[in-house]
């Protein structure tokens, strides 16, 4: 009975990804990523982004790290699509991502100022300039902290 | 048919009954309550209430298969069974609750002011995007350092 009782504990265990395992998978494949926007390989670096956010998040990673991973993850993914004129894949990754939630962080003020950049590149003037707006006022009040902080 | 008929012939059966009753020690259905209290003070003051050997294994095999009936013996696998899945789910809310995720934020380092003034200078400027790209890796390197110390690194 012990080792019935041994084996379905680690058999619930096996099903449930480790925190340990999604934060170590997910750098790997942000430094892969960076490689290949260096190399220029979108689709490489696309690929690997892709995988970033389409990971199952463990139950037991903090909600908030899941979404600085990922929204980090979904902006360069919306960048790099930009940066090749793919509009259309841009706009939803960085819809994606500020669907996760927007704080005053600067993953969510770099998801604001890519989500201006496609709105330039639409000439949709007036979104992107309330984008960049909110992205600035959460820079500047990041600034503000960190010049305060290093004043003490 | 007149009532003293019918009074006689109710007493008449009446008187039967509990000549029954006083014979067997126990009545039937046609005995009234006040002459089935007559029948156990007759019976009682006659043998002490004392049963027949008969009378009594056959009240004994009645409460035994009742006892049978109220506690039916359980099917030994099934209790087995039973037992082992209590026992797994005891180890799977043990397995649980040991692995409570901790739902509080890894408290992330703060951006320095060097990747904050180049966030500022590429929304004016799209020309400062490498340099924001190189703050902004170094950050997030600093990042996931902070997850791996909380995490554990693989």
């Amino acid at each position: 009975m012990r080792r019935l009782a041994l084996a379905l504990a680690l058999a619930l265990s096996a099903c449930t990804p480790s925190p340990e395992s999604y934060v170590g998978a997910s750098a790997e494949d942000s430094a892969a990523a960076d490689r290949a926007i260096e190399a220029g390989d979108r689709a490489a670096a696309i690929e690997r982004l892709r995988a970033i956010v389409e990971r199952e998040v463990p139950s037991s990673l903090a909600e908030e790290d899941a979404r600085v991973i990922r929204q980090d993850a979904y902006d360069r993914w919306a960048r790099v699509a930009l940066d090749a004129g793919e509009l259309d894949e841009a706009e939803a990754a960085v819809g994606r991502g500020l669907a996760l939630g927007e704080r005053d962080d600067v993953f969510t003020a770099n998801l604001l100022t890519t989500r201006g950049r496609i709105h330039e590149a639409r000439e949709r003037d007036r979104e992107a300039a309330r984008d960049y707006h909110r992205a600035l006022v959460i820079q500047e009040a990041l600034l503000e902290q960190a010049l305060g902080g290093s004043d003490e | 048919m007149s009532d003293d008929d019918d009074i006689d012939a109710r007493e008449l059966r009446e008187a039967e009954a509990l000549a029954r009753a006083l014979e067997r020690g126990y009545a039937a259905d046609d005995l009234p309550d006040d002459a089935l209290q007559t029948a156990a003070l007759i019976r009682y003051s006659k043998d002490g209430g004392a049963l027949s050997e008969a009378r009594e294994d056959a009240l004994l095999e009645e409460v035994l298969a009742a006892a049978d009936r109220a506690h039916p013996a359980p099917a030994s696998r099934w209790r087995w069974l039973f037992g082992a899945l209590g026992l797994a789910a005891a180890a799977a809310l043990l397995l649980i609750l040991v692995r409570a995720p901790d739902s509080s934020p890894t408290a992330l380092p703060a951006p320095n002011a060097g990747l904050l003034e180049a966030e500022l200078a590429r929304l004016d400027d799209p020309s400062a995007e490498p340099r924001f790209d190189a703050e902004m890796r170094a950050y997030r390197g600093e990042v996931y350092a902070a997850l791996e110390r909380r995490y554990g690194r693989r």
